[in-house]
Order: structure tokens, then sequence, then C-alpha cells
């Protein structure tokens, strides 16, 4: 009988992509579970991950056994502990295999036209791995995050978002999870109310089927507590191309839009129309006429027409689409007292890079590229219900002026989700304020400030799960309600019924936040 | 009020030169880095296994003047060792066949002044490879009689 190959790592030290300071640690083991066997012999026909699959079930059931809390990590994107445990962590990112296409028998009535666009995706697929395989196929992803770096299963469980605001986050196209928990046992979980896969494709499988709102709903914003994800389905669009547009303006001018989401004035290329993606990226202190401390990115769905946009500079020194947090995150904390803003607004500049008047047409990977390593890079960022935007910004700038730090303040616009404890809950469209910089003690005593000036202010807001975040359970329920709470609480019961298996998928982050038990 | 003399003032002002500058080395060093890319239509750099990176510190002797160092290292299968150290499953490369995706030459300030204080007849550079992670893709099940 083979075994699945897994690389284990006793007392590793773990950090994420962005080293940042208090994430990661010391870990008892660290696991990298391969999609091979041990004799070399090959998987089963059609299903290339099944030594993955078996390698988390082993891994889930020796952490049982040895009385170790575990959990998966991705790519390590996160900017806070909530994917480390110093227990036993598992690297997923050679869980790597898709299947992209399924006859009509594999998934339900209602889909049977479009099977060919159903994918499943094992948890560590990154978002250029797919991207870059569903080109391949014409096909894209509905939306992703600022960079392509995450797994899809990363992205997915802490609600990573762009800024589509007719789409939502990437959870809110998630059809379907396969999750591995107490007991080695495997799960498909989809909603009951919108079922995806067939129940052939469940047989297929080999897991058991559970159909249940709630479930899927806590589950798929769950930031690993329900167990091990080890794939999901997802329907990808027609391959598409982004037009990008990117115009500099000052804060006043684009005040209007930034809290309504009305065009008129920004001289944008289709006009009035909202893009299928609008940013704006403000420096704090920048905020007077003149100074162009605003920044406009949009982005617009267009046909792909083969070949495709033009190609890539073929010199190799140019890798576009950097996030913010790895411009931001490099030097503006250390600018001398006074020269902050002139600083933030040199990165700026590089960072979102006018395109004015003219755009640029890229593919959806190409757009979004990499997240290069800051050396601390940190941030923080809240879902905010639109109409309360403009308030949101007075509170912002009241700490950004009370406790200066290197950091621009982007707005994106994300389609509400139904997700229960998604950040981005907020209907019909939550806007997410994103604060990316590097981590210093002049960031830190700005994060507590903004934390305590939202709590002061009466807006309601919700943090990102992957970034700075107060860890209390009142923070919690204020940001939710006592409605979604309980029902994640009461999802997360159902589905893991002992305490010892409530433990064994939750680490302190959890334990903080009072949603561990 | 005081006053200071020029040599000190001098001094102090080297002083301060010197502790920025150590400052600066001690967190600094070259590093250098090639990413591989995916074929078209994308075209995007690789993904590669962010969490596991491989480093190791390559040296060199007399100016380059010895052999080229090819570091090029096998794991035992899931690390089972018998106790002399064979391997017992046969042995496998870190990247499992996927490959290296993205390679990154690191010279810290240390390795610089070994090579200056031996004039060049020590030298070396730390270097990290990330192994790449995608298996492609294939087509999902078909039909419920035929391959699935």
């Amino acid at each position: 009988m083979p075994q699945p190959i897994i690389d284990v790592k006793p007392n590793r030290k773990w950090e994420n992509w962005h080293t940042t300071t208090g994430v990661g640690g010391g870990v008892a083991k660290f696991f990298i579970p391969w999609n091979d066997w041990d004799d070399n012999s090959s998987s089963p026909a059609g299903k290339p991950f099944v030594p993955g699959l078996e390698g988390l079930k082993s891994i889930v059931r020796q952490a049982e056994a040895d009385g170790r809390r575990v959990r998966a990590a991705g790519s390590g994107w996160s900017l806070n502990n909530v994917a480390f445990v110093p227990d036993y962590l598992v690297d997923t990112q050679n869980l790597s295999a898709l299947l992209i296409g399924f006859g009509p028998a594999f998934v339900t009535a209602a889909h049977q036209a479009e099977s060919q666009q159903f994918v499943f995706a094992q948890c560590g697929a990154q978002l250029k791995t797919l991207n870059n395989e569903l080109a391949k196929h014409r096909l894209a992803l509905p939306t992703m995050g600022a960079s392509n770096g995450q797994t899809i299963v990363g992205a997915m469980s802490t609600s990573t978002h762009g800024s589509a605001n007719t789409v939502g986050a990437i959870p809110d196209y998630i059809l379907g999870l396969h999750v591995v928990a107490e007991g080695g046992q495997d799960y498909w979980i989809e909603r009951a109310s919108q079922p995806a896969m067939s129940d052939a494709f469940v047989s297929w499988l080999g897991a058991t089927l559970i159909r249940d709102d709630d479930l899927f709903l806590s589950a798929v914003v769950g930031f690993g507590s329900f167990g091990l994800i080890h794939a999901v389905a997802f329907k990808a669009e027609p391959l598409y191309a982004l037009d990008l547009f990117v115009r500099k303006f000052d804060h006043d001018q684009v005040t209007a839009a930034a809290t309504t989401l009305d065009m008129r004035g920004l001289g944008l290329p289709d006009g009035d129309v909202l893009p299928f993606h609008f940013e704006v990226v403000f420096n704090p202190y920048k905020r007077g006429a003149g100074q162009g401390g605003a920044f406009v990115r949009v982005l617009y769905k267009r046909a792909f027409v083969p070949p495709g946009p033009s190609p890539l500079p073929t010199d190799g020194s140019s890798i576009r689409g950097r996030d913010l947090v790895s411009i931001a995150g490099l030097f503006s904390d250390h600018a001398p007292p006074g020269l902050l803003g002139d600083v933030l607004q040199g990165q700026l500049e590089l960072a979102v890079q006018p395109t004015a008047p003219a755009s640029l047409l890229a593919l959806p990977g190409v757009a979004f590229g990499d997240s290069e390593p800051t050396s601390g890079g940190t941030s923080i960022e809240l879902g905010i219900p639109i109409n309360r935007v403009a308030d949101a910004l007075g509170v912002i700038w009241s700490v950004t002026d009370a406790h200066p730090f290197g950091a621009p303040v982007a707005l994106r616009y994300v389609k509400g989700s139904d997700a229960l404890l998604a950040h981005t809950f907020f209907p019909p469209i939550t806007c997410t304020i994103e604060m990316p910089g590097v981590s210093s003690a002049s960031a830190r005593t700005a994060h507590q400030a903004m934390f305590n000036a939202f709590r002061a202010a009466n807006i309601p807001h919700a943090f990102h799960w992957g970034q700075q975040l107060p860890q209390d359970f009142s923070t919690v329920l204020a940001s939710f309600g006592q409605d979604r709470v309980n029902r994640w609480l009461a999802a997360r019961r159902g589905f893991l019924k002992t305490a010892a298996g409530r433990r064994l998928f939750s680490n302190d982050l959890l334990d903080a936040c009072g949603l561990s038990a | 009020m005081a006053h200071h003399s020029p040599v000190l003032a001098g001094y102090k002002l080297l002083t301060s030169l010197f502790v920025g500058l150590s400052a600066f080395a001690s967190s600094g060093c070259y590093h250098y880095a090639v990413a591989a890319r995916e074929p078209p239509p994308d075209s995007q750099t690789v993904a590669i296994d962010r969490m596991n990176p491989q480093t190791t510190t390559q040296w060199q002797f007399a100016w380059g003047l010895s052999a080229m160092p090819v570091y090029s290292p096998l794991e035992c299968t899931n690390g089972a060792k018998d106790p002399t150290g064979k391997c017992l499953h046969g042995s496998i490369d870190p990247c499992h066949g996927k490959g290296i995706g993205f390679y990154q030459v690191n010279v810290p300030w240390y390795m610089l002044l070994l090579t200056g204080v031996t004039l060049g007849i020590v030298s070396g550079v730390n270097t990290t490879f990330y192994c790449a992670t995608s298996q492609g893709s294939e087509s999902g099940p078909q039909s419920i009689s035929g391959p699935q």
C-alpha cells in the first residue's frame, strides 16, 4: 500500500511572506504534503489530487493522536497570525492539482450548460497558477485580490477581494468546499439553497455530502477553523482582458466619487459608467488643493480578442502590478518628520503610476502581479457600509493627523458578501479601506488609535481577518452582530461536534476572538 | 555655554558616520534574483512554494580559479533513513520534479568583508531557491460510465 509523500520538518521557524513583526514563530512540526506516492506509483486516473488528500487526512489523524492543533498556512500572505499555530502547520502549496471542465452529469441541473467552466482547485493552487491554466482554456477567475501569489483557499478563507462591485470577494464565487475534518474524514460542503455539484460528483470524489447554507457560509470564510480545506469548486468566466486607467487628482476632486460611487467629473474613459473595478488611493498627508494626493485606478472588463493584449516586455526588467504592501512598506515610516507626506507621495507615484490619458490592456493574471516581500509589511483594513464612507474618512484623517504613519489609504468597493464573517458583508456594496505600510512602532500606535476611534465613532465596520485587528469577542460581536456570530458558532459546533475537534482546528487568534469553543 | 573643540566635533561626526554606516551595513546586503515564467498567454512568473525556501552558502576559493560549485541536493523520500543514514524509500529532488521557480543570491556584508580581508582568496554567497508548485491542469470527469 503506497503512502503519500509528506516532508516533515520538526522544530521549524515559520514566518509570513512579509515577515511581519510578531507573526509566526517556532512550529513543532511543519508538514509539506505532495501529490506523490512514496513508491512512485500513479494516482488514480483523472484524480491527481489523491496522494495530497490522503496526506492531509494522515496529518489530521497524527495531530489528533498527538493532542496537537493543526492548521494550513497557504502562501503566508496574511499579515497576522490567523494561519499560524505553533503545533502542526501544513504547507499546502504543492497541492496544486486543477481539474478544468466537468461533464454535465457532475453538476446540478441549473449549471449543466456551463459545466465546462467548472473548476476543481486543490487548496495550494495559487491565483497565478489558476490564471495561467484558465487562460489556456480561454477562461478566467471572476475576480481576485490585489496580487496573485495567494493560494485559492487561503485567499478565500480570509475573504480576500479586489474591487469587483458586481462580483464580490473570492469566497463569493466559491460553490463548494472539500474539507478534511475530525478523524481525517472528508466532506463536500455546499449550499442547500444553491447546490452546484451533483451527487455523481460527490460519489466520484468519495466524500460525504453536506448541503447546508449556514455551514457553507461559515466555512467559506472560516480562516482554517473548520478543518483542512483540501479543495474548492467554482465556475470560471470566459477569458476577458482588463483595461487599466490611472489618473491623479486632488482629494476634493474625488471625494464625491469615493463616497457615493458617482463617477461624474472624473473624466474616465467610459464616461460616467461605474467601472468593473474602481479604487481610490489617498495620501493622507497631501489633502490640499494642487497636491495631487488622490489616485484613481479603474479597470474595465473588455472582451478577449486573440491573440490577446500586447505582450509583456521581453527584457525581464518589468513585472507589472505590484501591490501596495510591496511598495508602501519599504521606506515611508522612516522618513524624517515633516517629509512623510512627500516620501509617501513619491512611492505612490511609482505604485499607482498614472496612465492617463492612455489606458493599458492586460489579461487578469498580468494586471495583478506579485507581492514582493517587504521585511516587515503590515496593514489594517476595514469593511464599511458605502453610505458611511465619508464619516469613516473623517475618522481616519483625525487619526493620521494625530499619529502619522507611513501608509496610504486605499478604498475599494466590493459587492456585499453572504459569508457570515466576511468583513465585506455590508450590502449592497462594502467599501474596504486598507492602510498598508511597514510594521513599526508608529504604525502599531496608529493602528490602535484607529481601532479606538472607530469603536467610538459608531460607524458600522468589520476588520479583515488577515490583517491587524482587535482580537476580542466584543469586537467580533460589534462588527458582525449577534445573529451572524451565533450562526457561525452554531455551524462550527454542528460540524465539529466534539470540543477536541474544535480545539484541533483552532489557534490563539481564534481563542482571543472567542470563536474556538 | 559649553564650547566644543574642533577635534571633539570631528570625532563626534566620525563616530556618527561610523554608527550610521554600521547600521546600514548590518541590515543590507546585495541580492539578485531570477524568476521563471509560465508559457503564454499569461506569461506569469511561476508559482513557488514561498514557505519553503532552500538556502545554502556556496564558497569560492582562489579568485574563482577553483572548480565551479554546483549545488544539487537530494532528499530521502519522506525523510526515511536507516541508522547509517541511507535512504529507506529512495531519494527525491527537493522540488519533486517540478523544478526551481525562483532563485536568489545574497551577498551579505560579512561575506564582502571576508573577501576583502582574504584579498579574494575566500569568497562566498548565500543562495536560496524556491520550488515551482504548479502541476498543470487536466480535464475533470466527463461521463459517469466513461473514464473518470
